[in-house]
């Protein structure tokens, strides 16, 4: 069937998976044609030029991509084989894979240009552009070539070599057009888009780049004699350095500035031409181009502002003698201040919302780091007992931070994404924020600065049976915004108590006005006591693991009702799920995470009901502890657990968050607690 | 006094060098978060569909509208 034009709707992946498929039948299933890599235009490519050319065949255009998909499986796998060890993902029989790859690929275009066609002498043109530049690469990397020559026009024109067989599919296009369209015009913004996708891409993968002394023009910016050669050489230290410069000395902004020029000259191509598909992936990287810009200038300028303004905090470690949980508390306690002087950058959460997944933020990357700041903070009040008021300084300037983070409109509270117009103020945040004040000496602040948020919430969000929302929103006269809030919470969020984040509140409740909330407390902590699971641990929804869960809840119950029978279980769990090493863990082997907040817990248990064994179970757990320390702390380990897709009944996707920065504050406040609590036995 | 004009200028350009590198070799200038946001902005679009069907935030938030 001829047409007139292809329209990109006349793409159908379903029908590209088919024809892999049928093509696959021919070969051993480990020999697989396609790369299992995630969507890309790719898949695709000729359809977003077609509509420039006229007089196409339907059946011709959809072999050409198909040949265009498994030409460039076999490039993404030759370039990990050229770029250093094959990723082991690839597998041994890679070349294979590669052979087959381009076997069928040429059997589909020989079908589509005769011998004699112009389309063969532009095909070996591109493939000898591609081996050019890795030539070309490779004496870079091999050091032969200083990289102070790796120019902007030597950059541009390994970009443009190095993914020059993409204009393969503007050249087969024409053919099958009859020689005609304008595919001068179209290969020119292929190679601007090229460049451009070429810049962002080195700029994400500096790091791999400079271990694998692959020459970019961001890092012949950064070290024109040459990379560290060999992988030791470039430690943490060297690394970190190289960063800081990237960022602060406007490297990486450069960079992207010469992208976001080379697709102007992209678009500038396309003007005259009739609307591509291809003209949405120039804008497509655009954008991604100019919210990364925005982004790291934000950031740069923020964090240099900082560094003027933050008040200067020294502590110096004593030598202590017969308290062998201090020099762990001090440690850690010195690992939080290193990451408070840098503004606990390392702790922020990020995460990805995208505008045609219906948010509306004023960027697609939203930032939060409510939450961890007051963890971090209250772990930090909690080591004046340890420090004395020298940390006071950096305690007051994390509250004026996280006050001044509070939602604007009423009711309040705090949310964990503050900028995400979608994402209501939460029950766990508002907990912290509580706790926070009246631990650190600021109770008076709570009733102006949290109540209006605790009424909404028990106003709102009390169940009959003790239990209580999350999202804080008021009942009655909602915003447009807290309108918009509601459907997302039942789009997205989820809505129902999370037993965690309850436990949370109850505790910062009771901490704040035992006798006005003894009515919630006592129905909330009964429902706490009934979703125990029968192993004595709680399940969380935010959290990865039980130890969070069982933390928060033990610790509510031991403040509020200390003669539960709950608590007896909870710490039976503990008991039973230390592992031979002395630590606790989630994933089959011991992690710092668990075992501080398992630690935590036995130090809350009330006296009668420790064990004798327990000073030894945390004695091993402290050993485990001081073994698994790194220069910068404690690894980070998954604390915060989203099941995206959950609320929408889709299949869910587990995102983590991780902090290197959170799983040491929580070392800290484990060995506080038991310095503490073996001071307490001593007396 | 021409020469103390002179020197007195050259000290003040090293003096402004020697701030430029101590504020980069600054380690309070965090460079991880840059690091986090340049790794969401490489990674694929879209890994994480929180609302699964566009269509539903379509329809039931007026996206677009």
């Amino acid at each position: 069937m001829s047409l007139k034009s292809i329209a990109p709707a006349d793409f159908r992946l379903e029908t590209l998976a088919a024809r892999l498929e049928q093509l696959q039948a021919g070969w051993p299933s480990a020999v697989r044609l396609e790369l299992g890599v995630a969507a890309s235009i790719y898949d695709y490519h000729p359809y977003l030029f077609a509509p420039a050319f006229s007089g196409l065949d339907a059946r011709q255009v959809e072999s050409l991509a198909v040949a265009a998909r498994l030409f460039a499986s076999f490039i993404f796998l030759s370039d990990e084989a050229i770029d250093g060890p094959a990723d082991a993902a690839f597998g041994p029989i890679a070349p294979l894979r590669a052979a087959a790859m381009q076997f069928e690929a040429y059997r589909l275009l020989n079908e589509l240009f005769p011998a004699g066609s112009q389309f063969w002498p532009r095909f070996g043109g591109y493939l000898r552009d591609l081996a050019e530049s890795c030539v070309i690469e490779a004496e870079f990397g091999s050091g032969r070539r200083p990289w102070r020559q790796f120019t902007e026009d030597v950059a541009r024109s390994v970009a443009i070599k190095k993914a020059a067989i993409a204009k393969a599919s503007v050249a087969g296009l024409a053919e099958l057009a009859g020689g005609g369209g304008p595919a001068g015009v179209l290969e020119s913004a292929v190679d601007h888009y090229n460049v451009a996708h070429q810049l962002f891409d080195d700029l994400g993968d500096w790091k791999k780049d400079l271990r694998r002394r692959q020459p970019s023009l961001v890092l012949a910016r950064l070290l024109p004699d040459g990379g560290p050669f060999g992988a030791d050489d470039a430690g943490p230290e060297l690394v970190g350095g190289i960063a800081r410069r990237l960022y602060y000395e406007g490297h990486a902004s450069h960079v992207l500035r010469l992208a976001l020029l080379e697709l102007g000259k992209a678009d500038h191509a396309l003007t005259e031409l009739p609307p591509l598909p291809f003209a949405d992936a120039v804008a497509g990287l655009r954008r991604r181009c100019l919210d990364l810009e925005a982004d790291i200038a934000r950031i740069v300028v923020e964090n240099a502002n900082r560094v003027k303004a933050q008040p200067s905090v020294n502590i110096a470690i004593p030598v202590i003698a017969d308290r062998p949980w201090a020099p762990l508390a001090w440690t850690a306690l010195e690992s939080t201040l290193t990451e408070w002087r840098r503004g606990f950058g390392e702790a922020r959460h990020l995460m990805n919302f995208p505008w045609d997944q219906g948010f509306s933020g004023a960027t697609e990357v939203q930032s939060g780091d409510v939450f961890q700041r007051s963890l971090l903070a209250e772990g930090l009040c909690e080591a004046e007992r340890l420090a004395g008021p020298d940390l006071e300084p950096a305690l007051a300037h994390e509250v004026t931070y996280l006050l001044g983070r509070a939602q604007s409109h009423p009711p309040g509270g705090w949310s964990y994404f503050p900028e995400l117009p979608e994402l209501p103020a939460d029950a766990d945040d508002l907990a912290q924020m509580i706790r926070l004040l009246c631990t650190s000496g600021r109770r008076a602040l709570v009733p102006v600065r949290c109540d209006p948020a605790i009424d909404a919430l028990l106003q709102s969000g009390a169940h009959p049976d003790g239990s209580l929302e999350t999202w804080i929103l008021p009942s009655q006269q909602r915003l447009r915004r807290q309108q918009r809030q509601a459907q997302f919470v039942e789009l997205a969020w989820g809505s129902g108590p999370d037993p965690e984040v309850m436990a949370n509140l109850l505790h910062a409740l009771h901490i704040y006005d035992r006798a006005r909330f003894a009515p919630t407390l006592e129905r909330g902590l009964d429902f706490i006591e009934t979703v125990q699971g029968a192993d004595g641990s709680w399940s969380s929804t935010w959290y990865h693991g039980p130890f969070y869960g069982v933390f928060v809840a033990t610790r509510a119950l031991a403040a509020a009702r200390p003669s539960s029978g709950s608590l007896p279980r909870a710490i039976a769990f503990l008991r039973e799920s230390q592992l031979p090493d002395g630590g606790w863990g989630v994933d089959g082997g011991s992690d710092a995470l668990s075992t501080s907040l398992a630690l935590l817990v036995l130090a809350l248990t009330p006296r009668k009901l420790t064990q004798a064994a327990d000073g030894g179970r945390a004695t091993r757990a402290r050993q485990w502890l001081e073994g698994a320390h790194r220069a910068e702390g404690w690894t980070g380990c998954p604390f915060i657990q989203m099941n995206v897709g959950r609320a929408s009944g889709g299949p869910v996707n587990k995102v983590f968050y991780s902090s290197r920065t959170i799983t040491t504050a929580f070392v800290l406040r484990a060995a506080l607690a038991w310095d503490v609590r073996e001071a307490e036995c001593a007396c | 006094m021409r020469r103390e004009q002179e020197i007195k200028e050259a000290t003040k350009l090293e003096d402004m060098e020697a701030l430029e590198i101590v504020t980069l070799n600054d380690a309070r200038l965090d460079v991880e978060e840059l690091e986090a946001r340049l790794e969401i902005a490489v990674a694929t679009p879209h890994a994480d569909c929180w609302t699964l069907f566009c269509c539903i935030i379509d329809t039931a938030c007026g996206v677009g509208q």
